[in-house]
């Protein structure tokens, strides 16, 4: 066995040579000997690194987040060390506090307490693999600063900047929008990213050392990716589309109670991968003013020609629809407006509207449709009702 | 890598921490996965208990190939035990579609698997364009579709490729053999 596992691994290993293209004539001889030799002893000479396990080994290795892996499994070593130190410091301050009466010097160094989180309110970051969040809507930006040492993040109402932190401490960080807000990031690489009410987007706080810069995304987004064709940009939305980019802006929207994936690119290119995890598929790339819908459940992709306004008038607080169904209306009204509508007139369901809000009220705005369509609405607790009149 | 191997690995010092496991966790867990029937987040799981565990009993390896060795001797442990455990608690739902997929003796597995790491480590050493190249290669893309698809002229695809070639040479041309002799096989 010893014998057939040398055999195995230089097998292994000539076979890994051809298939980079860097096997010697000498050695690829030596690679038909070995399979002949294998062979005769009854072994499949074809069990070895074949091209198609390499690529299916190195997407799989590129779905995998292991720098976060990392930083998690080091984290609990540390957590381990730092629990066996308390114990005996504790340990030792009982003896001490016997001897002196006084503990005071060992209970400054304890490490905070363990109260039960608050429920964060608003936009809600949460940091590394310890899975501290932070509300930011009433942070001091300094607070980020402090904890976490190297990492530079510019907070202001509304946006956050890491920019500053592209050579900065590397962290995975994740960004909850709630409803009716809307939030802007700029990543360490100077990419853009507008998020709609309702979305969540993870990222590392620097892409450094990254081969890829890759972002997931559940929701709804507007980017502007920074160029650097040597770090391709994927958006991962969801578990049925990935995006991958060169530089260039476009709109992903992959809400989870959406049947579609849908992305819109306003200019640049951008490629869509079905297999959001290994994005071991050809794309299907767009072209600027083009739309890719992908079915969740169909696992298919087809594209049309858009108006691209009406997909990013959200960016910019618009409300925009053009032939646009009711049912769909009525969804991106309550992600905006952070309310439930109950919709008890089917006959508009279907019907399509199109029309431009600016920052109208949501009174105002379902009064347009109400004359239009002659339904009445009120408000009942948190619910809006539509009824017949 | 080669020449480092001689050397003791400490896996408590940051720096070789960060090296081994950047090379090793993708691999294990993908290893892991296979003998998990393809349950991804409990193969991560126990590819981070296995290096915690080490961290835990400040393990020192006399060199590179006895830690790997060790490492895929663990993970395959703890997935196999694993499995055992979910196997009794299923009674015996899924023996049979599991012993279906031993088509490939355990024990040559790693030799395939060592290799694809070795591969990844030396292609992730290349300069970016050149490794985006090398790994559009592998997939099958065509030096014309890579050219498309990384907005660059196909001469440049061409070049950059026979320069990626003489560097993988350089890392992987001197090895003699995958060195994987120290396996425990349990």
């Amino acid at each position: 066995m010893e014998s057939n596992q040398e055999n195995r691994n230089e097998h292994a290993l000539l076979r890994l040579k051809r298939m980079a293209g860097i096997a010697t004539n000498e050695e690829m001889e030596q690679l038909e000997r070995l399979e002949q030799d294998i062979s005769d002893k009854g072994h499949n000479p074809k069990i070895g690194p074949t091209q198609e396990g390499y690529t299916e080994f190195e997407s799989f290795s590129l779905s995998l987040d292991t720098q976060a892996a990392k930083e998690k499994v080091w984290g609990r070593y540390q957590d381990h060390r730092a629990r066996k130190r308390k114990w005996v410091l504790g340990a030792a301050a009982a003896v001490l506090a016997a001897l002196l009466l006084s503990s005071v010097y060992f209970l400054r160094n304890g490490s905070g307490s363990t109260l039960e989180p608050p429920v964060l309110q608003g936009v809600v970051l949460s940091t590394g693999n310890s899975g501290e969040s932070y509300g930011l809507d009433h942070m001091d930006p300094q607070q980020l600063l402090t904890n976490n040492g190297s990492l530079k993040v510019a907070l202001t109402a509304g946006k956050m900047d890491y920019s500053a932190n592209a050579e900065g401490l590397k962290k995975s960080h994740n960004l909850k929008v709630p409803l009716a807000r809307t939030f802007e990031l700029v990543l360490a690489d100077g990419t853009k990213v507008h998020l709609n009410a309702g979305t969540e987007l993870s990222y590392p706080t620097s892409f450094k050392g990254d081969t890829i810069r890759r972002v997931r995304l559940k929701g709804e987004g507007y980017f502007e990716v920074s160029h650097n064709p040597a770090q391709p940009f994927i958006v991962e939305a969801g578990d049925a589309t990935a995006v991958r980019v060169l530089g260039t802006s476009f709109n992903v929207s992959c809400f989870e109670e959406e049947q579609e994936v849908r992305t819109v690119l306003v200019e640049g290119k951008v490629g869509i991968h079905l297999d959001a995890k290994n994005y071991s598929d050809k794309a299907v790339h767009l072209k600027p003013g083009q739309m890719s819908s992908t079915d969740r459940n169909a696992k298919t992709t087809r594209i049309t020609e858009v108006d691209t306004d009406l997909y990013t008038s959200w960016v910019r607080g618009q409300l925009i629809f053009q032939e646009t169904p009711f049912s769909e209306i009525k969804k991106r009204l309550e992600r905006k407006f952070d309310v439930e509508i109950v919709n008890r007139v089917p006959r508009i369901e279907a019907t399509r509207y199109t029309g431009i809000f600016k920052d109208e009220d949501l009174g105002a705005i379902l009064n347009v449709f109400a004359r239009y369509s002659d339904f009445e609405f009120k408000k009942e607790n948190h619910q809006i009702i539509i009824e017949e009149p | 890598m080669g020449e480092a191997k001689k050397q003791e690995v400490r896996l408590r010092d940051r720096e070789t921490f960060d090296q081994v496991f950047g090379s090793y966790y993708p691999i294990l867990v993908f290893h892991a996965v296979k003998l998990l029937d393809g349950d991804r987040n409990q193969a991560e799981d126990m590819v981070q208990d296995v290096f915690v565990k080490i961290l835990d009993l400040g393990k020192v390896f006399e060199n590179e190939d006895r830690l790997g060795a060790y490492l895929y001797t663990m993970v395959r442990n703890q997935c196999l035990n694993h499995k055992k455990f979910k196997q009794v608690r299923q009674l015996y739902a899924e023996k049979e579609k599991a012993s279906a997929k031993e088509a490939i003796p355990l024990w040559e597995v790693p030799a395939q698997e060592e290799s694809y790491r070795y591969l990844r480590d030396a292609l992730t050493k290349l300069p970016e364009r050149c490794r985006q190249i090398f790994e559009l290669t592998l997939r099958g893309y065509r030096i014309a579709e890579i050219a498309q698809e990384m907005g660059i002229s196909e001469e440049t695809v061409k070049s950059q490729k026979k320069r990626g070639k003489a560097l993988l040479r350089e890392h992987l041309g001197h090895l003699r053999t995958l060195t994987l002799v120290a396996w425990v096989l349990a």
